[in-house]
């Protein structure tokens, strides 16, 4: 059936205004937040940093294989944002308004404005969306391109029309670029589209160097390319691209699955302080399943073995679940498992949804922070949930859709509450302690950050190293100007030493403590780790005591020079 | 002024009406959002690799 003509009733207004209310706070974060993700300051715009001051290829100034392996298609759209010191998270949030209208018109069109703007209530109640939406992480970003392909496909149904094929067409290219796991949806979407104008051979040729056109200009070969050049693989380090896919096939799928599904059981939020008895028994009864199915530690990344699973719900963006709508969402799609509906869009949707999960369950070794790679999933899963109650006839009718967008209602609001880094004060400290709430997520940063320019007054000639590994957080460092650290790795920063680069009391700042005999220790940092109740975090800052640097030699005897007297 | 006007005219101004009838189609506007960001990460792109 279809309600296009419906208008909006009570439940449909309440849904719009919780609805713009809560994206009108969305934007209002990502606008003003500073860099919060950990990632980014590591390296999705740490990364833009370094390569404004060598390039991609060759750039000594990279410290982390993550610098060079990731498709940065995504990543590279928050260079102005970088450069403005505002607005960060727009491009994500302007990802989420996209994802909104497209889900608003197709879900208007098929069952009216009620049901429509339930859907965008319902999408803005899950937590994990909506800290992607107010992140600098590109997850949302394959969301949207995903988005954009199906809102694309449906309008050039029904409007005939084949200029909406090069929107998908481009949809995919952006997709490609995002994400390497968005490269794999890409590649599944092209044949998709291929094969649905298949009838139309030219219209197949055009499509097909479309995609190859779209695919070199926005899918980030150029990472591709030095990540071959660097580590023999296209994709990155074999070793760890080992580890982060599932190597035990049919069975490490199925484990990961039943980790994901039961990950999204919501049982309460989750707080590091204090490990619920849910949460402990939930953890509990997935390790016992896996158990008597035989598949504990299978398909696991190797650091996160099962007798560590930790199934969190947390308001950390990193680690964050879906919430109650999700646990809805979970249930419709095992429902679509069991029964076969193929002709109502809630069983489409249901089963394209954990089709979607079985993939990324088949494809990738499972770790604590595989939430953000279902929200597509979790997306169609929540759109099923809402399609199924506006198609229910039954005598629960009223109170099923008011039950629904109360708790949505419920979810939306509270998941900016439940952050410590998106609640309601935080705005308030982007604006007056933007530099906290910063390294909020990673404290030790500001204290570098904080010793580092208390050193730079005593020694304001001595330059600061900063001796960096895979994961370091870089770019709170790399952004103070004043403090101009060079960012090295371990064999670089030899070299230095070797060469005498690094000179007599120049500052150098690292993670473990080195005993050195030309480092002296002048401060400890240490900070908590918010991840743990317990757990905190220290870095070390030396000045170097070597040799003072030789004179530089003297210059080579300049034949054109002597010529020119 | 009217030399202006004039050198205005060497601009593909269909083109550009086309664009901004485009633009202000709220049914397009998750091709917007796209366009923009593809275009915002070309150029950046570009910038970080010159």
């Amino acid at each position: 059936m279809r309600n296009t003509d419906q208008h909006l009733t009570a439940l449909g207004r309440a849904a719009r205004a919780f609805s713009l209310l809560l994206l009108v706070y969305w934007g209002l974060v990502a606008l003003v937040s500073p860099v919060i993700n950990i990632d980014s300051q590591i390296y999705n715009l740490a990364r833009l940093d370094l390569a404004l001051r060598g390039g991609l290829f060759n750039n000594d100034h990279f410290t982390s294989i993550f610098h060079v392996m990731y498709p940065w298609g995504f990543d590279a759209v928050h260079l102005p944002f970088l450069a403005i010191g505002w607005g960060y998270a727009l491009p994500s949030f302007a990802c989420l308004a996209g994802l909104c209208h497209v889900v608003l018109t197709m879900m208007r069109s098929r069952y009216g404005p009620d049901a429509a703007w339930a859907s965008v209530l319902g999408l803005l109640a899950l937590p994990c969306l909506v800290y992607q939406a107010s992140s600098t992480k590109n997850d949302l970003a394959v969301l949207f391109a995903g988005a954009v392909w199906v809102y694309a496909r449906w309008r050039r149904e029904r409007e005939q029309s084949n200029r909406h094929l090069l929107w998908m067409v481009l949809a995919l290219g952006f997709m490609a670029g995002a994400k390497t796991t968005g490269l794999l949806y890409a590649v599944l979407l092209s044949l998709w589209t291929l094969w649905e104008i298949r009838q139309d051979r030219k219209l197949v040729l055009r499509a097909a160097g479309g995609l190859a056109v779209a695919g070199v200009l926005f899918g980030s070969v150029e990472t591709y390319i030095e990540s071959a050049r660097l580590f023999g693989h296209p994709m990155g380090p074999p070793a760890l691209l080992e580890r982060a896919s599932n190597r035990d096939g049919a069975p490490g799928a199925v484990a990961n699955l039943l980790r994901h599904l039961a990950g999204g059981i919501y049982v309460g939020p989750t707080s590091f302080a204090d490990r619920q008895p849910a949460i402990t028994a939930l953890n509990q009864a997935t390790v016992s399943l896996l158990d008597r199915l035989g598949l504990v530690d299978r398909g696991i990344d190797p650091r996160f073995p099962d007798r560590l699973l930790f199934l969190a719900q947390s308001g950390l963006e990193e680690l964050s679940g879906f919430g109650p709508l999700g646990t809805l969402a979970i249930v419709v799609m095992l429902g679509a498992a069991l029964i076969w509906r193929p002709q109502a869009p809630w069983w489409r949707l249901a089963t394209f949804g954990l089709l979607g999960m079985a993939l990324v369950s088949l494809t990738l070794a499972y770790n604590s922070w595989m939430n953000r790679y279902l929200i597509a999933w979790y997306t169609l899963g929540t759109l099923a949930v809402v399609c199924l109650i506006w198609q229910w006839r039954g005598p629960w009718l009223a109170p099923g859709r008011w039950g629904l967008l109360l708790l949505a209602a419920g979810s939306a609001v509270a998941a900016p509450l439940l952050s410590f880094n998106r609640h309601p004060a935080c705005l308030a400290a982007a604006l007056l302690e933007r530099e906290r709430l910063e390294t909020s997520a990673y404290p030790i940063a500001g204290e570098d950050r904080a010793a580092l320019r208390r050193l730079r007054k005593l020694h304001p000639t001595s330059r600061i190293f900063v001796l960096a590994h895979n994961e370091s957080v870089l770019l709170p460092l790399l952004q103070d100007q004043a403090l101009a650290v060079v960012a090295v790795n371990e064999p670089s920063f030899r070299r230095l030493l070797t060469r005498g680069t690094v000179a007599h009391g120049d500052l150098v700042l690292q993670e473990s403590l080195n005993r050195s005999p030309l480092l002296t220790l002048v401060e400890e940092t240490t900070a908590p780790n918010v991840y743990s109740l317990h757990g905190t975090h220290t870095h070390y800052i030396y000045r170097y005591l070597g040799p003072p640097a030789a004179p530089p030699p003297a210059p080579p005897c300049d034949d054109k020079a002597i010529l020119a007297r | 002024m009217e030399r202006g006007l004039a050198n205005l005219r060497f601009l593909p101004m269909e083109t550009l009406s086309r664009l901004l009838r485009f633009v202000q189609d709220v049914r397009n506007l998750p091709y917007v959002v796209l366009g923009a960001l593809l275009l915002i990460s070309l150029l950046s792109r570009l910038v970080l690799l010159t």
